[in-house]
């Protein structure tokens, strides 16, 4: 199976609030002495696609320091890495970049990308990806298992098996390929930690390069964000001592 | 100006959505989404439903998350999710959400028709829900949609949705194990009446299971009572928890963030806390 995993490089979502810095004018949050990181949700559809196995392609759009997120993918054992190297966005743009790039590297049977960045989170590259290359979606899915094209004329494909989480539990959704599956934060996808031997292998690894203008993906106006701010909301909190707290919580639960 | 409210088979939302809708202005109608949900055939009907109208408004539950950005690409329209306000600027539709695990807040213009904006329900003031429609969401026209949900299971508590919990007993990475969680927290929701919750690091650790999950990219709650056991409040667990009435904090930490956000506290270890705590309820209680 040809599996493209789709990864995005954020400024690390761990840096405390104290530290958090927004640059008013560009509408963004200021780098700082922040690291950059890989979009965790992005590691665990990696994580995924390793256990499932098959030839698996790391694909990020971002600035250069991408290259690192590309590389870290290579040394967790991913085949090959591909960057397209731009600005960002917003969602569709990145879809419609993603899609082009994917259509130059297929064709792939399945597309992985994670649930939500830990920047934006705006929750819809993988969906508009699917959109933009025309196939199904499948969300919130945390492992999938089974899935192989036909390996020669007159065999059936055999569907792939996702777990997906729902807000009450979860589902099952068979599904045939290509097909697009967003991934989600579970106890058996936490991403591994790649050996140091294979961190040193990965830098001598190629890297596929794409420039914005390889992809010919017009911008667009979308959305536009129009004010970014750090809400300013700390509460006194008022320490109290159990027989305290028990009669507040009492008076709150009293007046339900 | 026209409004659609997507409503799934739980509709307590609804009242939040049209509230959303009339601050929005124009009229609003409501469809419900019946039958088996199936993630295409859905899809598929609501494009239909929706098509012509100015407005899409979806709650926050995962099937509203994964149909919402398709149906605005489908539609030549614009998504944007997680809204906790919404507000019309020079007829232009404008969504307040939280962005960088909820330390910083954004104010999004939508620059397309039709706008789909999936909400925070509970953020918004209740307002009145027209008679709905429905469209089924198991059956399509297409031979073959290319998935297929082939099993459903619900692993959660009680009945109600944690979205819709008034009182919330929660535990973090503090709590250490799954024996807190079972033998320390539930006794205490069970003496509340209330819904059980995590954060994302008591779930990823397998103590509870994700659909416990609060934060970020877990439940946004907002229920009159939270009660934070053993969870330190990184921003990405508070991003789920802002619309939250009361926030109790017990923690052994005095630096832990969670105390800048809670009304009341107290610092000390939850398993010396939290047993008392239920002795004193009790007595209360007879």
């Amino acid at each position: 199976m040809n599996i493209v995993v789709c990864m995005k490089q954020i400024l690390d979502p761990e840096v405390p609030a104290r530290d958090f810095r927004i640059d008013a004018a560009k509408r963004e949050a200021e780098r700082g002495s922040a690291s950059l990181v890989t979009n965790i949700f992005c590691e665990n559809a990696l994580e995924v696609a390793l256990q499932l196995g098959g030839n698996i392609t790391a694909l990020s759009y971002g600035a250069e320091s991408a290259e690192d997120t590309l590389r870290k993918a290579l040394a967790m054992k991913a085949n090959a890495a591909a960057l397209v190297v731009g600005e960002g966005g917003h969602p569709l743009h990145v879809a419609q970049v993603l899609a082009a790039a994917i259509r130059k590297l297929g064709p792939f049977d399945l597309i992985l990308t994670g649930r939500e960045s830990g920047d934006w989170g705006a929750g819809q590259t993988g969906a508009l990806l699917a959109e933009e290359l025309g196939l199904p979606c499948v969300s919130f899915a945390d492992s999938l298992e089974g899935g192989h094209p036909a390996r020669q004329a007159g065999e059936t494909p055999a569907p792939l098996r996702i777990r997906r989480q729902t807000e009450a539990g979860w589902e099952i959704v068979e599904a045939q390929t290509p097909v697009v599956v967003t991934i989600t934060n579970e106890e058996h996808n936490v991403p591994r930690i790649p050996k140091v031997r294979d961190v040193m292998m990965a830098h001598r690894q190629p890297l596929t390069r794409f420039e914005l203008a390889d992809l010919g993906v017009a911008s667009s106006d979308y959305y536009e964000v129009v004010e970014l701010a750090i809400p300013q909301k700390e509460s006194r909190c008022e320490l109290l001592d159990v027989d305290g707290l028990a009669q507040r919580i009492t008076e709150i639960t009293a007046a339900l | 100006m026209t409004n659609v409210i997507v409503l799934f088979a739980e509709d307590r939302a609804a009242q939040g959505l049209a509230g959303a809708a009339e601050k929005l202005g124009g009229e609003t109608r409501a469809v419900r989404v019946d039958g088996d949900y199936q993630i295409e055939e859905t899809l598929d009907a609501l494009v239909e439903f929706c098509r012509g109208s100015e407005v899409v408004l979806f709650a926050n539950d995962t099937y509203s998350q994964e149909l919402a950005p398709r149906l605005a690409h489908r539609l030549g329209g614009v998504c944007v999710g997680d809204g906790v306000d919404v507000s019309r600027v020079d007829g232009r539709v404008r969504v307040t959400r939280q962005v960088y695990g909820g330390k910083a807040q954004a104010v999004i213009e939508l620059r397309r028709l039709p706008a789909v904006v999936w909400l925070r329900a509970r953020s918004f003031a209740c307002g009145a829900v027209a008679a709905s429609a429905t469209v089924d969401g198991a059956r399509s026209g297409r031979r073959s949609t290319g998935t297929k949900i082939i099993e459903r299971h619900v692993a959660q508590q009680g009945a109600s949705r944690l979205e819709d919990a008034q009182v919330i007993v929660s535990g973090g990475r503090g709590i250490g194990g799954p024996e807190g969680f079972r033998e320390e927290l539930q006794p205490l929701a069970d003496m509340l009446g209330a819904q059980m919750a995590a954060s994302r690091a008591a779930c990823d650790a397998g103590w509870v299971p994700p659909t416990w999950q609060v934060g970020q990219t877990g439940k946004k709650v907002a229920p009159e009572l939270y009660l934070a056991i053993a969870i330190t409040g990184a921003s990405q667990h508070m991003a789920g928890i802002s619309e939250a009435k009361n926030i109790v904090a017990i923690n052994i930490d005095p630096e832990a963030p969670i105390f800048k956000h809670a009304r009341f506290g107290i610092v000390d270890d939850y398993r010396k806390v939290v047993p008392q705590l239920r002795e004193k309820l009790a007595r209360r209680d007879s």
